[in-house]
């Protein structure tokens, strides 16, 4: 019986490992990008999972900062005045790993941070998408938070982006998918 | 040395009235050297919600076929030596209140039975616990718990005399946790707990009449997130019992290195 029960202890160890994301589709338009000049942050709060979902004002906050900072953007606080309006849902997923200590007495300190960020630059005008990022999980630096480490991706990839854009070339960014322009 | 895959699944589930969160937990111990003490153990846990300062915490816990070891059995006369397995089922509660920023309580309470091999029926034992906990969060990310238990255990035994064997107990359980972030990503956790059972048997000719055992244990444990979905893990435990009656006096030290994965 013990068999029994870690052989399928173990078979269900193995199909976790077999179970892959999908990706969402991937949105740049090149042209439309490299036009945008300012910007409007919404609360990056309210998408699907936003339950699950914490420290989304300082992420966007350091998103907004990190636009500012950037020289390329302006980060208008009335969307009237924005080219365009990011939109979508960021922040930090905290996993709990179950590993307690003894019995009864697990604490919620015993939790992780997955890195959470589905964004969307929508043309302020036409509210069509021009750029949309997805968080890429990956090696954490031992000095940048999740929170940091999810905000820093956005404007890293946003600049990367538009500098792309601006030079003409809409070759698409190492181990991103294929870039699909929206139809009018 | 001893493999312990362990698996977490989870759901959430939102309610108007609060949140609910479905848990299934399946461990396995998978003995490298002596694969008969293999075991796994499995439990269902439901985590609601009220309010983000309330929760209460239902779990039912289980342990099927759970060998012990060699112990002398009593109920054939021959008081041969035979393998001594146990199937554990327990019903958990608790309650958790956060009293204000740095306060917590929480209220602690399971029920179960332990059921023997046929050799061992006689030990086949309700039990039940109490305890409060307190926990002191001195920072976000640092915080100490300190934790009380009292346990009672009623084994048949103590209405079977003529097997000489009843291993009802009183069990008190007192631990005290420290756990911080000593940087971005890395978490220390120490703890220390005293147990102390004594056996309640009233049956003069069992060894266990007046005897009592006292178990000390410490654990320190190290996490290391290195990816949004990996966390490296170190631990080291050291734990000593003596016990009255068989005048043995044992300590253990288990070292462990693992992986936690996100899926």
């Amino acid at each position: 019986m013990r068999t029994a029960l870690l052989g399928s202890l173990c078979c269900l160890l193995v199909a976790c490992q077999s179970v892959t994301e999908r990706h969402s589709d991937f949105v740049l338009d090149a042209p439309a990008l490299a036009s945008v000049r300012s910007i409007y942050i919404e609360d990056l709060g309210h998408d699907e999972g936003a339950d699950l979902v914490e420290e989304t004002d300082s992420v966007r906050e350091k998103i907004s900062t990190g636009l500012a900072e950037s020289g390329r953007f302006s980060v208008v606080q009335d969307p009237q005045q924005a080219d365009a309006v990011l939109t979508g849902l960021v922040g930090v997923e905290p996993w709990y790993h179950g590993m307690e200590g003894y019995y009864g007495m697990e604490g919620d300190l015993d939790d992780h941070e997955l890195g959470v960020g589905k964004l969307r630059l929508v043309d302020s005008k036409t509210k069509r998408p021009i750029w949309t990022h997805k968080y890429e999980t990956g090696l954490l630096k031992p000095n940048q938070s999740v929170a940091e480490r999810v905000a820093d991706q956005v404007v890293d990839k946003l600049m990367h982006d538009v500098r792309q854009a601006e030079n003409g070339s809409t070759q698409n960014p190492r181990n991103s998918p294929a870039a699909v322009h929206p139809q009018p | 040395m001893v493999f312990e895959p362990t698996m977490r699944v989870m759901k959430y589930i939102p309610w108007s009235y609060g949140r609910t969160e479905l848990v299934f937990r399946a461990r396995g111990f998978i003995y490298a050297i002596n694969p008969g003490f293999s075991q796994a153990n499995f439990h269902v846990e439901a985590v609601h919600a009220f309010t983000p300062e309330t929760l209460v915490h239902l779990r039912y816990f289980t342990v099927p076929d759970q060998l012990l070891g060699l112990s002398e059995e009593r109920r054939s006369g021959t008081e041969q030596l035979q393998d001594e397995r146990v199937t554990s089922h327990l019903g958990v509660i608790r309650l958790d209140h956060r009293l204000s920023e740095h306060w917590e309580v929480q209220l602690f309470g399971r029920a179960g039975i332990r059921r023997y091999n046929e050799p061992y029926q006689q030990r086949d034992t309700l039990l039940w616990t109490v305890g409060p906990h307190l926990i002191w969060h001195m920072t976000h990310h640092t915080r100490m718990v300190f934790g009380y238990h009292y346990e009672r255990g009623l084994a048949e035994g103590r209405q079977q005399h003529e097997f000489e064997d009843d291993i009802s107990y009183v069990h008190h359980f007192a631990a005290v946790s420290f756990e911080t972030r000593l940087m971005e990503h890395l978490d220390l956790e120490l703890d220390f707990h005293y147990e102390r059972n004594n056996f309640t048997s009233g049956i003069p000719e069992d060894e266990r009449n007046g005897g009592h055992e006292n178990i000390y244990q410490g654990n320190g444990r190290l996490f290391y997130q290195l990816t949004d979905q990996m966390t490296l893990m170190m631990t080291v435990q050291r734990s000593n019992r003596r016990q009255n009656f068989l005048q043995t006096h044992d300590h253990n030290t288990n070292v462990s290195a693992g992986i936690i994965y996100r899926f």
